[in-house]
């Protein structure tokens, strides 16, 4: 194993850690990024550019593609996929990585250590009224993500037929302490939003419907993209409570007006579903002792070399997690400076 | 050329706490900083070891990343400052929302900012109920959302104010705000939405009526005070600065133009960063990445600067020049100066090639694109199944999407390998005149695509509208001659979009056939 003395681990091979990356390498700071799937390029590089028109709306997915161009670029970064962390313990100011699968087996001495291993999308399964694992039509924001980039339109899943009307469900496992998540997830009126106006776009015909608490429009361009957007949706302020599959496969909600209980029904539904933190959290937590901010997700502790960037620290959207992946840059150079 | 200084100066604008902090960092991390403040400033904001440039502003800036020389002055005084870096690190100004209550100025309403700025312990007992009223427009940002929740928490639980929050929306998407808010209802906070006010304020208190759109019903709520929101408007500076320094804007007048590959605190000139206020309205957490990605933009450019040989990006050809000054005038990137002759500076150069697209004389070239060896980039070299690429098909494809033709040429894909590929460095580089030749002479060229990237964005700001203005050129001329204007397109695409491009040239593929077959008919 070559000699990694002044290397960085970087754990998670998603926007932050190509960032992270990336922005090492530009000071001449080598790194090893290590990713647990096949390939990098994390949650986002699975979503779809979402321009309307020639006209880019800002969502910062193709920035995932950029980073894994320019890493590609970068001699000083190696990049491991298929690989995760088996242990971790600290040799004086080293830290001692153990790796598990993969050509890398370990044990490697790095500097400094970057959790960037990201968050979890909410799974609908876990609140059983959205039958999210029965009804055929119903998907995640995720899943319509895929959807858009694999195939640039919407399909109905049961059956590949166009879709006439669909509806969005926001705040799904965002904003609601009861689950645990206290917090708004930043990014799914955003995706929810971008998206559907891309599909109205596309299908002038296609009604949309939301069903909303509140838009949390946010980030560069939003809101007039939302002004200019907002009439040709139709709005719903409510949380609908049962969902069901109806003849034709279609996608039932139970929805209160004015008192009476009424049924609407569409050919596709979407969950917006919010951002949790990662599953691989707990045991980062319990091998370098680290602490959970008040929404669960981890605190970058800034000492002793080990530092965490991105959405492993809380609901972010891309451009906000290069920003917070860049400035983390700043804290790791100056250990890196103090170290040596 | 000047041999490259070891210690950079940062030369930082600002007229407040952004400037000041930052100021602080690149000190402490070995950068002489230079902080450029209005006159009014207290002297004694300015951090240790920075060299203080009092009350003078911006007239001129000359030179590129590395070699600023700035020229400062009010009237009857000149100076010239050179620095590595500049930084724009003014802070957003606060407007109260006065206009939207038609009642401006009374002892009961107050900004915000003036509300969080009072140190008075006895505050609650002057004031046992007060209106916050948020903006009612509809355009609300977190970092307002986020001063009101602040604002109301305190005087609910260190004054025991009794609070209500008139306001179109509650934004909460920042780490902490949901919580906040919610902290504010269980304190009893009333929250109200609506879009429109009735207001009386008299010496008294201040009494409003309102349909709240969420309640479906008409509320009166009086108070003993009013505080209204304030929004976060650029400073006025920033209006010339933006002229001085060539940078883009957006539509408020924020510095970073509305371009997403600017993020987080780039501009469109090379060495030119946005701090702060001059970036957006910004929220508490974006302020707090922001100062620290300032300082390592600056950090690796400083390293850049120190390894880069300076080569070369624009091949000039005095002869033909009529110093028309389109090339300058044409510049996103600042990286063209004008005496009696051009003047390339290749550290700045982001090589887009519009001022070579535009050169009306072809007096300039971009180095590695001069015309002789343009056709020559074609790729693949030698077409698989030659035999039937007829109708045949030529590509241009900037190189921030050339990534996604060579992975298919590399899967042997058979659509993408059917068609000549040629890279430019941005597709703004293009000149009409390499299309239509393309089409007239070249073998196998039944129609062109131009591949380029989404408007607002592409790294050179413009070269997505160049390459859309230079097909529409084209499509003009083909019709003018008769011909079909059909065999030439457009084709915005991201470098995510990978199943799209495929899509896209299958679809025009399909349509060139069709055509071509007719036409042999």
């Amino acid at each position: 194993m070559a000699k990694s003395r002044g290397k960085v681990l970087i754990v998670g091979g998603g926007i932050a850690g190509l960032t992270m990356a990336l922005e090492l390498g530009r000071r001449g700071v080598p790194s090893l990024v290590i990713e647990k799937e096949k390939t990098i390029g994390g949650h986002a590089g699975t979503y779809a550019c979402k321009a309307v028109d020639g006209h880019c709306q800002k969502c910062g997915a193709c920035l995932v593609q950029d980073a894994i161009r320019d890493i590609r670029e970068m001699p000083q970064i190696e990049v491991s996929v298929e690989t995760t962390l088996a242990g971790l313990d600290r040799e004086g100011k080293e830290i001692v990585a153990r790796f598990k699968k993969g050509e890398k087996e370990g044990p490697d001495r790095f500097s400094a250590l970057v959790l960037c291993h990201g968050f979890q999308p909410f799974d609908p399964a876990e609140k059983p009224n959205y039958e999210y694992n029965r009804i055929p039509n119903l998907i995640t924001g995720v899943e319509l993500e895929q959807m858009m980039k694999q195939k640039g339109n919407v399909f109905r899943p049961s059956d590949g037929k166009p879709v006439k009307d669909m509806a969005f469900v926001q705040c799904v496992g965002s904003r609601n302490p009861a689950l645990g998540r206290p917090y708004c997830s930043q990014v799914c009126c955003g995706y929810a939003l971008r998206m559907a106006r891309q599909i109205r776009t596309q299908n002038p015909s296609t009604s949309i419907t939301f069903f909303y608490m509140d838009v949390q429009t946010f980030g560069r361009d939003f809101e007039r993209m939302f002004w200019e957007f907002r009439d040709a949706v139709y709005w719903i302020r409510e949380i609908p409570g049962d969902f069901f599959s109806t003849a034709g496969d279609r996608v039932g909600v139970t929805v209160e007006d004015e008192g009476e209980i009424g049924e609407l029904t569409f050919d596709l539904m979407t969950l917006s579903v919010g951002m949790g933190p990662s599953p691989d959290q707990p045991v980062f937590e319990k091998w370098l002792d680290l602490r959970q901010g008040p929404e669960r997700f981890l605190v970058s502790p800034k000492r002793g070399g080990i530092f965490v960037a991105g959405s492993a620290t809380g609901p972010m959207s891309i451009p906000d997690t290069i920003a917070n992946s860049r400035a983390t840059v700043t804290h790791v150079m100056d250990y890196l400076e103090e170290r040596s | 050329m000047k041999p490259l200084s070891p210690e950079k100066t940062v030369a930082v604008l600002g007229n407040g706490e952004t400037a000041r902090r930052l100021s602080e960092e690149l000190l402490k991390r070995g950068f002489p900083v230079m902080l450029v403040m209005p006159n009014e400033k207290n002297t004694n904001e300015v951090p240790e070891g920075a060299e203080y440039v009092a009350g003078e502003e911006l007239v001129s800036v000359k030179g590129q990343v590395s070699d600023f020389t700035l020229v400062l002055g009010v009237v009857g005084k000149r100076e010239e400052r050179r620095s590595d870096f500049i930084v724009v690190a003014y802070e957003s100004v606060r407007e109260p929302v006065y206009d939207i209550l038609g009642e401006p100025h009374h002892e009961r309403i107050w900004p915000l900012s003036y509300l969080e700025q009072l140190n008075d312990d006895a505050f609650g007992e002057k004031y046992g109920k007060i209106i916050f009223l948020d903006r009612l427009d509809g355009v609300n940002s977190v970092a307002a959302s986020a001063r009101f929740l602040n604002a109301i928490v305190t005087a609910q639980e260190d004054h025991e104010i009794a609070c209500c929050l008139i306001t179109c929306q509650v934004k909460v998407a920042s780490p902490g705000l949901e919580m906040l808010y919610g902290r504010m209802r269980d304190g009893g906070c009333l929250v109200a939405r609506t879009d429109l006010l009735e207001l009386e304020v008299d010496a008294k208190e201040v009494r409003t009526r309102f349909d709240d759109i969420v309640l479906d019903d008409v509320l009166r709520v009086s108070g003993d005070l009013l505080v209204v929101g304030e929004r976060e408007r650029p400073a006025p500076e920033l209006k010339k600065l933006a002229g001085v320094l060539g940078l883009e804007t957006d539509q408020e007048g924020f510095l970073q133009g509305d371009n997403l590959l600017r993020v987080p605190c780039l501009t469109n000139r090379r060495g030119v960063l946005v701090a702060g206020g001059s970036v957006a309205g910004l929220s508490e957490w974006e302020r707090e990445q922001n100062i620290p990605s300032v300082v390592e933009e600056v950090q690796a450019l400083s390293r850049w600067l120190d390894e880069v040989i300076p080569v070369e990006q624009i091949i000039y050809d005095r002869d033909r020049c009529a110093t028309c000054l389109t090339c300058f005038r044409v510049c996103p990137h600042g990286a063209i100066l004008f005496t009696d002759k051009p003047h390339f500076l290749h550290l700045a150069c982001q090589r887009c090639g519009i001022c070579t697209s535009l050169c009306p004389n072809e007096a300039i070239e971009l180095s590695g694109f001069e015309k002789p060896s343009f056709f020559e980039r074609l790729f693949p070299e030698k077409i698989a199944g030659e035999q039937d690429k007829s109708p045949g098909l030529t590509g241009f494809v900037c190189e921030r999407s050339v990534d996604l033709v060579r992975q298919y040429l590399e899967e042997n894909d058979p659509v993408l390998n059917a068609v000549r590929w040629i890279e430019v460095p941005c597709a703004g580089t293009l000149r009409s005149q390499y299309i239509l030749e393309t089409l007239a002479k070249r073998e196998g060229a039944d129609g062109v695509v131009v591949v380029s990237c989404h408007k607002d964005n592409c790294r050179s700001g413009d070269g997505t509208i160049r390459a859309a203005s230079i097909v529409r050129q084209v499509k003009g001329l083909l019709k003018t001659l008769g011909m079909d204007e059909g065999s030439v397109e457009h084709i915005p695409l991201a470098p995510n979009e990978r199943e799209r491009l495929h899509r896209e040239v299958k679809r025009f593929q399909t349509k060139a056939k069709k055509k071509s077959l007719t036409e042999r008919k």
